[in-house]
Order: C-alpha cells, then structure tokens, then sequence
C-alpha cells in the first residue's frame, strides 16, 4: 500500500472537523477534573473521617478501573436507568470524573507542600479561613501543581480517542469512517496521529513556558 | 512602663496541659502575665517554651485547663453532652489582640514586602487599601526598610526578613505580641542589629510582650519578669537580677552555666 497525497488532501477537510470536538472535550473534560478533584482533595484534606473515606474509595475506585469501561458504562448503562445523555456530554463527563482521581491527587501534594509556617502566619493574623486559602495557600500551591496538572492535560488529550466508541465526532472516529467508507485506512490514520503529536507538544510547550514564568515570579 | 496590676491580665493560663502522643510537653501549667508586663521565657530546648506562646496565639489547642485572652475564656465550656468544638469564629475576634514574631520568618513569598504588611489589616481588620498602604509605609520605615517596599522577600536578607516579619505583626495594632526565639535562625551580628530593633519599638510601644529567647543579654536588660522553663514546668521564676544572678533552683544554674560555657 502506498502512500496517496491526493487523497490525504481530499480527507483532510473531514479530518480537521474532528480537533474542534477534541478540544472541546479535553477543555470542558479538564474543567471538570480540576473541579472535582478539589472536592476529593478537600474531603481527604479535611481530616474528618466521614469525609475522608469516602473520598479514598471513590478515587481508589476511579483509578482501579478502565476508562474505557466507566465510558460504556455511563453510555450504555446509565441508559437503562433513564439517564440519557449527549454521547459528547457522556465523554466529558467520563474523562473529567475519570481523571479528577488524579487531579485529586496533584492538589492533595500541592496543598501538603506549603511548609506549616505559612498557616500559622494566617492564624497569627487572624485571616478568615477562605482569604488564607486563597491569598496564602493557593497562590503557592499552584506554582508546584503546575507541571503534573499539564501532564494530566496532555493524557487526558491523548485519551479522547476513546470517545469515538461512543460515537462522539472527534478526530479519530472521522478517521474510522473515512476508512470504513474508503477501505484506505492509512493516510486518515496517520494525519490523527501526526495531528495528536502537533497538538501535544505545542501544549507541553505552553506548559513549560507556564512553568517557567511563574517560577520566575517566586 | 509601669506594670498595671489593678486590671485585668493580658494572659492567663489556669491549669493548661499539652500532650503530643505519649510525650507531656505542658504539665498543669498555671501562669499569669500582666497588661504591659515584658516576660521573657527561658529554658532548655524541647521544654515546653515556644508550646506556652503558640496556645497563646491559638496555634495549639490546649488538652486540659482555661486560657484567658484579656479576661475572655479562649475555649468556653460547651452545655455537656456537645462534643468539644472550636468555636473558630470567637477564637478569631480574640486572637486579633494578639501578634507572633516567629524564628522562620514566615513571610508569604509570593507577595511584595508592603504586600505582605497590608495582608492583615486589609483582610483581617477590613482596612480599605489606602489606610493599610500608609500603616505598612510607616511601620516599614520604622524597621528600616522604606526602601524595600517594592521587594519580593526572596531578595532579603534573613534580618531583613525578620524586620518584615515585625512590621507584619505590628500592622494588626496588637495589644499583646509573642515572639518566638526571633534571632534563633539569624547569624551573631544581624541577631543583635534584630535585637536593637524590637528594644527601639518596645520603648515605643506600650504593649505586653512574651518572648522566648536563648538571649540572655537582652532579657537581662529588656524583662520585667524571667521564667525558667523546665519539662513543661515553671522552674524559677522573678526579675531578671534574682533568676540570672541568683537562682535559687539547681536546674536554673545548671542551665545558666551551660550557656555561659558555649559562649
């Protein structure tokens, strides 16, 4: 099998509707990671054992299982308990509780770094409980949450592929149907692949820079 | 300043322990400390000293016994059958009559010096802005760092963190301040420029002061009252001539003479 330019031109067009939803996905998915990872990293965090409990199950649970399986579960059997959405919302959902474990996880390490002495200024300055959060703790705890937080990005991009087994329009199920369509499979795959790498290393870029910048703050 | 004795005291402890795990850090400590009363706390390290002013500043929950805040009980007693909660918000109108000084700085990096001394007034006092700039400009001047308002702490010196650190407490306008062995991480020479610094404000201030400290020197010069702190005991205590000169107790003099071989 050769390698035909005239038709990877031809397919092109197609193959470019599917980032938009790709993006969209990672970004709303991501979203939605950052927020309930703060709940399980606040329940766990909070020290209190009703709270702290059952945050570890959830995350141990989440972590234990396949993606691949919470996304069928959510599409297909959720259904039968009259719970129908979207196919798109269904994989934002899934990659964004999905990864919230691990995004749980960065804040949980992010939120123990600062040193003990910072809290006990906020004390000493008698700092309602959210101004310490937020003027003390979180401006530096995000500087080291940064890196694993972009990681965690970039994964999460690189998983949205499982989507299009339930039908969600990204990249790689526009690829499947132009192969199904065409029996060519070569070109549209390898253009998902190479759009994949482009898309990655630019945000793993952003990230350092991101990094960088406020490392140089601090 | 003269000691006003007729009123009520600043602190007092009734009875307070404090235990970590298996270890007894205050046993059944009582003490007393007077509006405006300079006391310096002085003792072995791992005594229980630093534990008496972080349960002052609320930092540390008592196990057992009152502590009273300018005649207010920090941990009233709750109607029995309650579980023992913190009342947080009670625990924070009082401790805002209270200022610490700590031995690792403890300035927020991430914010500009005057930053830094404007967070408490404007955050916690609700100061608009403009008054907490002018209180930080003054207060950074009196430590010697006008120049420095712009800084970021990462660009000082440990001395002159530790003169943030003072102006940081003094913005709050507190009537009692706590300062916890404030010179300890300081090399010699910026340790005693530090020293100079807080004799100047407390001349000018007329505050309650507890220090704890390995400064024999400037307690000597500086207390209204010494303490000699031992395994969560008060060992000796009196002016400053009759436990550095005289101690009556043979831990005091063999603390005493210890110091006076390292240096």
């Amino acid at each position: 099998m050769t390698w035909h330019w005239a038709f990877a031109w031809h397919v092109l067009p197609t193959l470019l509707q599917g980032p938009v939803v790709t993006v969209e996905a990672t970004v709303a998915g991501m979203f939605l990671a950052l927020l309930i990872g703060l709940l399980w990293a606040g329940m766990v965090l909070s020290g209190r054992r009703m709270l702290v409990w059952p945050a570890r199950m959830i995350v141990e649970f989440i972590r234990n299982t396949p993606l691949l399986i919470q996304l069928f579960f959510l599409y297909y059997v959720f259904p039968e308990f009259h719970l129908q959405m979207p196919a798109l919302l269904t994989g934002i959902i899934a990659l964004g509780v999905n990864y919230s474990a691990y995004t749980a996880e960065v804040y949980r390490t992010g939120f123990q770094s600062i040193p003990r002495g910072q809290r006990d200024v906020a004390v000493a300055l008698s700092l309602p409980p959210h101004r310490a959060f937020l003027d003390v703790i979180l401006p530096q705890a995000i500087i080291p949450m940064i890196p694993a937080m972009g990681n965690n990005l970039v994964a999460m991009f690189k998983d949205t592929p499982l989507l299009s087994t339930i039908t969600v329009g990204e990249m790689m199920q526009k690829a499947l149907v132009i192969g199904d369509t065409t029996f060519r499979y070569l070109e549209p795959m390898t253009m998902v692949g190479v759009l994949f790498l482009v898309v990655s290393l630019i945000s793993a870029l952003g990230i350092s820079r991101c990094e960088r910048f406020t490392r140089r703050r601090s | 300043m003269p000691l006003d004795s007729t009123s009520e005291p600043a602190v007092e402890l009734r009875n307070v322990s404090k235990r970590f795990g298996q270890l007894t850090v205050l046993d059944r400590l009582s003490l007393t400390v007077a509006c405006g009363e300079r006391l310096f706390i002085i003792g072995p390290s791992g005594s229980g000293k630093s534990t008496v002013l972080r349960i002052i500043m609320t930092l540390e929950r008592p196990d057992e016994g009152e502590v009273w805040i300018n005649g207010r009980n920090l941990y009233p007693s709750q109607p029995p059958g309650l579980r023992r909660r913190t009342d947080q918000r009670h625990l924070r109108t009082i401790r805002r009559d209270v200022g610490m000084v700590f031995q690792q700085f403890n300035l927020f990096d991430h914010m500009r010096v005057i930053n830094n001394v404007m967070e408490g007034p404007m955050r916690s006092l609700g100061l608009p802005r403009p008054e907490a700039e002018r209180r930080a400009r003054e207060l950074l001047e009196r430590v010697g760092l006008a120049d420095k308002s712009r800084a970021w702490p990462a660009q000082l010196s440990g001395g002159q963190k530790q003169r943030v650190a003072i102006a940081r407490a003094l913005a709050m306008q507190p009537k009692i301040m706590l300062f916890d062995e404030i010179t300890s991480a300081l090399d010699p020479e910026i340790a005693a420029e530090v020293l100079k610094l807080v004799r100047e404000l407390a001349g000018q201030l007329s505050m309650t002061m507890l220090f704890v400290t390995h400064q024999m020197h400037f307690a000597r010069t500086m207390a209204d009252r010494i303490i000699f702190f031992d395994g969560g005991h008060i060992i000796e205590q009196g002016p400053p001539e009759a436990v550095l000169d005289q101690p009556k107790e043979k831990r005091t003099q063999d603390f005493l003479a210890s110091l006076t071989e390292v240096s």
